[in-house]
Formats: C-alpha cells, structure tokens, sequence
C-alpha cells in the first residue's frame, strides 16, 4: 500500500514548474549636506579669504540656496565715527556633479545678497531656482565654500571686538 | 503539466514626488584685537614771551607736538592716563622763579578731547584721527628766569574691546 504513494522515477513524465518573480519598487529621492571642514578664523588684519567645504549627497537633481545671519561678519559693538563694525564679503559655492556640463556649478553672492527674503542671487535664500544642478545629481561629493573679504578703506577701521556670521547652506531636490 | 506562477511585487509611486532637504550651518567668527597705533615726539616752545616791564610771562602762549595722522584707538573701552611734568631750569635766583607750568592736551582729529592730567583708567574710547599732544597756557608763580626749560607730556593709552 505504501509503495502506491512513491514516485516512479523514470516512469512518468516530469512537471516543468516556472516561477517568475517580478519586483518593483521606487528608491526614493534622497538630498543631504554636511559639513565637512569649517570655516578657519579669518584675520581682519588685511583682506583675504576662508574656505570650508561640505559633503553633499543628492541622488537627484538639486537646489542650494544658502542665507546668512547678519548678512556681513558683524560684532555688537557699536561704532563710533571713522570705524564700522561690519564686514561685508562675497560668498563662493562650488559643487561638483556627477555628469554634464557646467561641472562644477558655482555661484558668487555678496553677504548682504544672503539675508532672509533676499532673491537678487542665485543662492539668495528667497530666489526659486537657487543654484540649480539641472537635474544632475552629486553623489557624495565635496563642495567648497570661499568667503572673501575686503577690509575697510581708510580712514575706515574695524572696531575691535568678535565678529561672527553664520551661513546656512540648504540644498533641496527639484521635482 | 505546466505550473506557472507570477508573483508581482508593487510598490506606490506618489503622484507627486516628495522634496528632500536638507540643510548645514557654517560659523564664521574673527577677533579684531584692541590696539593703539601712536608714537612720542617733541613739543618746542622756543623761546617764550615775558612782558618786558613785569618779566612776568605773556598769557596764552602754547605749543603742539607734530601731527601723527595715522593715529587710531580701535577698542571702545579703551583707557587713557595724561600727566605731565611743568618745565624747570637749574638756573636760580633771588626774585625770579624757574618753573614753567602749563596745561597737558590732547587733540583727535582737531577737536581737543582731553585737557588737563587724567587719571588712570580714565574713559577714552575708539577714536581715529590726526592726533596732536598740546602744552597750552604756560604759567609761571612771577618773574622766570632766563635759561632752557624741560618739562614732559606722558600720554599712556591702554586699548581694550
């Protein structure tokens, strides 16, 4: 009775059994930036210039605007006559991308260009299109950052004191 | 006999792609350091008036050292301390007097802000401005004596932020 339910090898024909598997899926659009190195302190003594650089990640194409705090490298101490207490500069970003031309793309904005609901610039916090990678994406790349000063004209000086600015650099992926 | 068996699997894809973002802050800061930018240098009276009839000094007669125009205080709380010491000769005699005093200045880009001693720690503040230490109104206690005077400004700026 047993010897009823075993397969007969060889005796009947074999089964061909297909099994197709289709997956499907969506990876989503990703778009980061971190710093990477910061800015080094600037000496006001003499014009120059500070760099820094960011890693960005975006897996598609991207935005960046960028917006400062004071809009210049500012100290809180008031200024008398024939001294200020307010460096303008002009801000660089500059990101490489994965293909195409321009690359890398880069923008120049003077600081006050970069305070909250400016739009003149392209990395101006309030301009749409913000620097604009034309659909290409940037996979882990280092971007840098250069912002270069010119120190007032006499009979001009800077007051003494702590000068800061903070630079925000947002980057978004473009629909 | 042939099975066949598709397994399909599906993912939703939104309408509307999602926008990612993401943002990093980059600080700036720098230290201007308080600093006092001045050199010392000579006042020259050459040779005073007295009024022949009394030989009593003339009023009003000054003098002022050479201008520095590169003078600057940057720090706002910057302090300053003037004294001076009044103008002698080793020249003595009966009748006469051998000291000259005068009142110490200090003019910033010609507007006089400082006249008379001040003590240490006195508020000067950030100023630029063609600087000129001045030796005004000479006055003697009666008759001088006839020889060189020496006396001496000191102007000490101690810049702070």
């Amino acid at each position: 009775l047993l010897s009823a339910f075993l397969p007969l090898a060889g005796t009947q024909p074999a089964h061909a059994d297909v099994l197709t598997v289709t997956a499907t899926g969506t990876i989503g659009t990703a778009c980061s930036i971190a710093v990477a190195s910061p800015f080094s302190s600037p000496d006001l003594s003499a014009s120059g210039s500070v760099g820094a650089t960011a890693t960005v990640n975006c897996n598609t194409g991207f935005k960046v605007n960028a917006t400062s705090a004071n809009g210049a490298i500012k100290t809180a101490t008031t200024a008398p006559t024939s001294f200020t207490n307010t460096l303008p500069y002009n801000f660089t970003f500059s990101v490489p991308l994965e293909s195409g031309s321009p690359n890398p793309i880069s923008a120049t904005c003077a600081s006050t260009a970069l305070v909250a609901g400016q739009s003149s610039c392209a990395l101006s916090p309030a301009n749409g299109t913000g620097l604009s990678s034309s659909g290409r994406a940037s996979i882990g790349k280092t971007a840098t950052l250069t912002l270069a000063y010119t120190v007032p004209t006499l009979p001009t000086r800077l007051i003494a004191g702590s000068y800061t600015d903070t630079i925000t650099l947002t980057v978004a992926t473009v629909p | 006999m042939m099975a066949a068996v598709a397994i399909t699997a599906m993912a939703t894809v939104p309408a509307t792609p999602a926008t990612a973002q993401d943002a990093a802050n980059f600080d700036v800061t720098a230290t201007v350091a308080a600093k006092c930018n001045y050199t010392g240098g000579t006042i020259a009276f050459g040779t005073v008036t007295t009024d022949s009839s009394t030989g009593l000094l003339n009023p009003g007669q000054s003098a002022s050292s050479g201008d520095q125009a590169a003078f600057y205080c940057n720090g706002s709380n910057t302090t300053v301390e003037l004294s001076h010491v009044a103008m002698s000769t080793a020249a003595s005699a009966s009748g006469f007097v051998n000291s000259i005093d005068f009142t110490p200045a200090v003019n910033v880009g010609g507007s006089e802000v400082l006249s008379g001693d001040q003590a240490a720690g006195s508020a000067f503040g950030a100023r630029s401005g063609t600087l000129v230490v001045r030796a005004k109104d000479l006055t003697a206690a009666g008759k001088v004596i006839a020889g060189d005077y020496a006396g001496s400004i000191t102007l000490t700026l101690t810049p702070a932020s």
